[in-house]
Formats: structure tokens, sequence, C-alpha cells
């Protein structure tokens, strides 16, 4: 606290609650949470492989009653080259790969940040 | 080293028309100045100040009171009276000259004693930095109860530079200016983000630093510059990352943005408003607002904070003000004649309060507890406050993972703000007098 807030608790006009946990409402837990954060501190910054990104899961606050979406979608791309699967690419060598959505806001920005990192993103092609 | 902390125009003054003046002069002496009392009232507490007609304020009031009479007890009473909350005036009187003349006793919410101490750590903490170098030389702390909504601590500026009462700089009330709040408007970016595309503190942005865009260059200010790649929204908001701010208000749409500030209390923010009426055709916001701030009172900030120190829930007493038509503003700088004198008038009614944006809050922060007649006969008691809920009480739970400091402090969240100079305030992030400063106030981020 601030200098201001220790003044006015010694003069008895508030007190603090232990980590607030008298105020966790009902719709909110800690549990396993799907992320995809690359930042310091999380698994895959440190190993520096991020092919597993879309599945990483990290133990966080979430609301339990609304539906998160999914920072990532599944592209079938061709297992070859690893292009877009188009009309003309034969079932059998055709995968489904799962791929860090890029932004709306400038999305070329954030395609070469990931191509830097190795963060896997749809394929333009 | 300019030094432009104060706002553009002066608080509230109440103007009497000269029917006014000369119906009081021909009414003689009947009326009776009403007393102004702190939240003990009438006998145990301490006189505050008093209204009298013409003029507001007795002369030898103390400046943070005379503000907080001026600029937020005087005008509740007047709406309070038009309202029908209080009897009704005598005829050929208005509320305005009702208040004044009626002989009213008012216990107010203010704790003088919580408000002298503010005053003298205000003015210390700013002497601590002078003498160190930090050229910060006001500020201003306002407290709210959050399960209340009670306006306890009322500082308006920094009562305590014998300089600038010198020049009369005391007078204005820095809580009703509208500033830049800076990086303390981050969480309501983030917050919108949350609340309006179902996201969480793990979920992530791309930390594209520099974002470039129309020609400028957004920036984390983090030491080293670089990237995190994909940063959790959890640690841009910790660490304050603009670049992540910036794509979250991009993200969720700057109506959004400006939809939950005024949600959780901010009553100065909507496209094409100017709330200093300079001009408002000219007022338009961009997603660099998560994570600089514009236009925001210190009061109401203040009552954002409580809002979402509560929970969500806001505490408070109806506004019982007039919704502005934005259909009819009129700027400061572009009208003239009498379009001119409707938008003087327009920003001193909304300076006092007495007009409203529409979608703006429905309850305001209490500042009258009792009003007693001269006889002592009880006209008014502030019951129960009532309580709004704004925003899903999860949502705020998850914003107080991240920045439990806001929850530290959930019964006394309090604001200032000071050195809004641009250039003074990239000095004072490396400057520990004026981060001590800071730290007088929890509950805000550093400027």
């Amino acid at each position: 606290m601030g200098a201001f807030h220790d003044a006015i608790q010694a003069r008895g006009k508030f007190s603090v609650a232990a980590d607030f946990a008298d105020l966790q409402p009902d719709n909110v837990t800690f549990g396993p949470f799907p992320t995809t954060s690359t930042e310091v501190g999380v698994a895959p910054r440190d190993t520096g492989d991020y092919s597993a990104l879309c599945q990483q899961m990290i133990d966080a606050w979430f609301r339990t009653d609304i539906q998160y979406e999914d920072e990532c979608e599944a592209v079938e791309v061709d297992s070859r080259d690893g292009s877009r699967a188009t009309d003309t690419t034969p079932a059998a060598i055709r995968v489904l790969k799962m791929f860090r959505t890029l932004p709306s806001l400038l999305p070329e920005a954030a395609r070469a940040l990931a191509e830097r990192l190795g963060i896997p993103v749809p394929p333009l092609r | 080293m300019g030094y432009h902390c104060f706002g553009r125009f002066r608080g509230a003054r109440r103007e009497l028309s000269h029917d006014a003046i000369r119906r009081h002069q021909h009414k003689g002496a009947a009326q009776q100045a009403t007393v102004i009392f702190d939240r003990n009232g009438p006998g145990r507490g301490i006189e505050l100040g008093t209204l009298t007609f013409p003029g507001a304020g007795a002369p030898g009031d103390k400046v943070p009171a005379r503000l907080f009479i001026e600029n937020q007890v005087e005008p509740r009473l007047v709406r309070m009276c038009q309202a029908g909350w209080l009897p009704a005036p005598p005829p050929g009187i208005d509320c305005v000259e009702n208040v004044h003349t009626a002989g009213y006793r008012v216990t107010s919410t203010l704790d003088s004693a919580l408000t002298d101490q503010a005053t003298g750590l205000l003015a210390e903490s700013i002497q601590m930095g002078l003498q160190a170098g930090c050229a910060c030389r006001d500020g201003a702390i306002v407290s709210i109860d959050p399960q209340s909504g009670e306006v306890l601590v009322y500082v308006p500026n920094n009562d305590g530079d014998p300089a600038q009462r010198n020049e009369g700089v005391v007078d204005i009330d820095q809580l009703i200016e509208s500033n830049s709040p800076g990086t303390a408007f981050t969480p309501v970016a983030f917050l919108a983000w949350m609340h309006g595309l179902a996201k969480a503190p793990m979920s992530s942005l791309w930390d594209t630093n520099p974002l470039e865009l129309d020609g400028r260059a957004i920036t984390n200010s983090r030491a080293g510059g670089g990237s995190e790649g994909l940063i959790s929204a959890r640690a841009a908001l910790a660490a304050t990352q603009e670049v992540a701010a910036f794509r979250a208000a991009s993200e969720v749409g700057i109506d959004a943005v400006l939809e939950m500030a005024a949600r959780l209390g901010i009553t100065t923010l909507a496209m094409n408003f100017d709330p200093t009426w300079r001009s408002h055709p000219e007022m338009e916001y961009g997603a660099s607002l998560a994570s600089a701030g514009v236009n925001v009172r210190p009061i109401d900030m203040a009552y954002l904070l409580a809002t979402i120190a509560n929970t969500g829930v806001m505490a408070g007493t109806a506004t019982l003000a007039s919704e502005l038509d934005p259909g009819t503003l009129q700027s400061l700088s572009l009208a003239q004649g009498s379009d001119y004198d409707l938008a003087l008038m327009q920003s001193r009614q909304f300076v006092r309060g007495d007009i409203r944006l529409p979608g703006t809050r429905e309850l305001d922060p209490i500042v009258v507890l009792e009003v007693s007649d001269r006889d002592g006969n009880l006209l008014f008691t502030q019951g129960e406050p009532e309580r709004k809920r704004t925003i899903d009480a999860g949502s705020v739970w998850l914003l107080h993972t991240v920045i439990p400091r806001v929850l530290d402090v959930r019964l006394f969240p309090v604001c200032r703000l000071g050195c809004l100079d641009r250039q003074l305030r990239q000095l004072t992030r490396e400057r520990w007098p004026c981060a001590q400063l800071c730290d007088l106030i929890s509950g805000c981020s550093p400027l």
C-alpha cells in the first residue's frame, strides 16, 4: 500500500483482508487453461519449440460460464511441403494442422514475428 | 521546463443573473446562509464552510473544503431541490437561490481529519520531490468508499505550496479537470477486451514491437525493447505493455473501450465530445487510448476504481442530472453569438454535473448525508446507497488476479493526477523521488 493508505489504515478506517478469497465469485476458477503465450516463464519460450503451442495448457484464472475461443485455427495442409491443401491435393497426403491465428491488424507484422520465432501460423499458400 | 499541469478552465462557479441579485437585494434579511459540516454533522462535526447569496463559500474557508462545497455539495443540493428531494422554494425563488439562503444545515460525507491528513501527506511528498529535483508541484487526492459510494477525502490541489497559493493556482479543482490518467486507464481497455471478446488473463496478443501504423510507432516501454512473441494479457497488463494494449483496444474496438469506461463511471469520454468544450468535432479517439488515456476526471477515475474494487458494483445515489443531447453541442472555439453563449452554458452545466452524456453512469458518488432546516428539522437523510452491477463479477475478478493492488485498496481507492507534462512524465519514470510521490497513492499507476 501507499503511504496514504498506511496512514488511514493506522487510523482504523479499514482493514485489508488476506488474499481476498472472500470476494471470489462462483463463476471463476483456477486450473488448466489453453494459451498460446510465448512470454518468458512459459514453457515453449524456454525450449524454443513451438510445435505444440496450440495444445499448451497453463494453470490460470478463467471464467467457468463462458466459452473461450480457440486462439488457433485448423488448416488442411499438404503434408509434403506444408502448403495449404487445394482441390487437387490427394486425400492421402492432406493433414489437418493447428496454427496460431494471425491478427486482423497488421497480420504481416505478426507473420514476420512468427517466422522469426518459429511460431506456427497458417501458410500463405 | 514548461509546466502545464493545470486544466483549461476553472472549477464551476455559480454565476447569478441580474434578476436573481435584484430579488436578493429586495428580500431583506430573512435569509440565512446554508452551513456545510463534515460527516459528523452539526453539533459534533467541523464546519467546512457556508453558502451565501450572492457568492459561493466564505472567503476564509480552507481551499479544499471550499472547492468541495462549490463543485460537489452545492450543485448536488441544487439538483436535489430541483428534483423535489428538498422542499420546494418559496414563490419567486429558484433552487440555486433557495439552497444558498434557506439556512440549511448540511452534513456532508467528508472526513475532515482524513482530508487534512491527505492534504499534509500530499504537500509533504511534493516538497520531498522538489528538494530532490523532481519538478512536480501539484497533485490531488480523492477517496471514495466503494461499498457506500461516499466521498471521504477531497484534496483538489496542493494547498501547501506558497508559490501556487500566490498565483491562485490552488483555486483550481484538479479533481474535476479532464486530463490524461496515463496507464491507469489500461485496465479499462483490457477489461473491455476480456469482457467483449471472451478472453482471459492468459489469452494472448501479438507483441509486434514496434507496431507501426499510419506513420507512427507504438513502442513498448520495457527496458531493452524487444518482443515477447505472443504475450498474455496478464503479462501485458501487469507490465503495461503498449503494443499489447493497443492491439487489445483495436481488437475489441474503441467504441467498446469507451463504453466500458462509461459503464464503470467515466463521464467524459465519447467520440466527438470534448469535455473542455473547446472543439467537439476534433475529439476523435483511437486505440492509443488504451495505454495513454485522455480526458478523464480524477474523481471519475476514483469512482471507476471504487467500482472495480467493489467487484463491479457501483454504489452511490441517483445523479438527478439531465441527459445531454449530443446534437445540440456547441464548441467554444467554433461557435459565435448565441451559439457561443450556449456552449458556455453547456460547459458550466457539465462541470457542475447537471447534464450528462447519454449512456454514462446513472449513479454519482454520495456527498450529502443529511439536510436539516434552520430549526433542526430533518429534511433529507441519505439511506442505503443504490447499488448497480456494471459488469460481471467474474470479469472483474480476473482483472484483480492481474493487478491485485486495486483490490488491496478495495475499501479506499483513491486517485492522483500530477506531473502531467509529457516530458516530465518521461523524466519521473526514472527518478525515485517522483516514484515515491506516486507511491503516495495506491490504486493509481505511476504517471
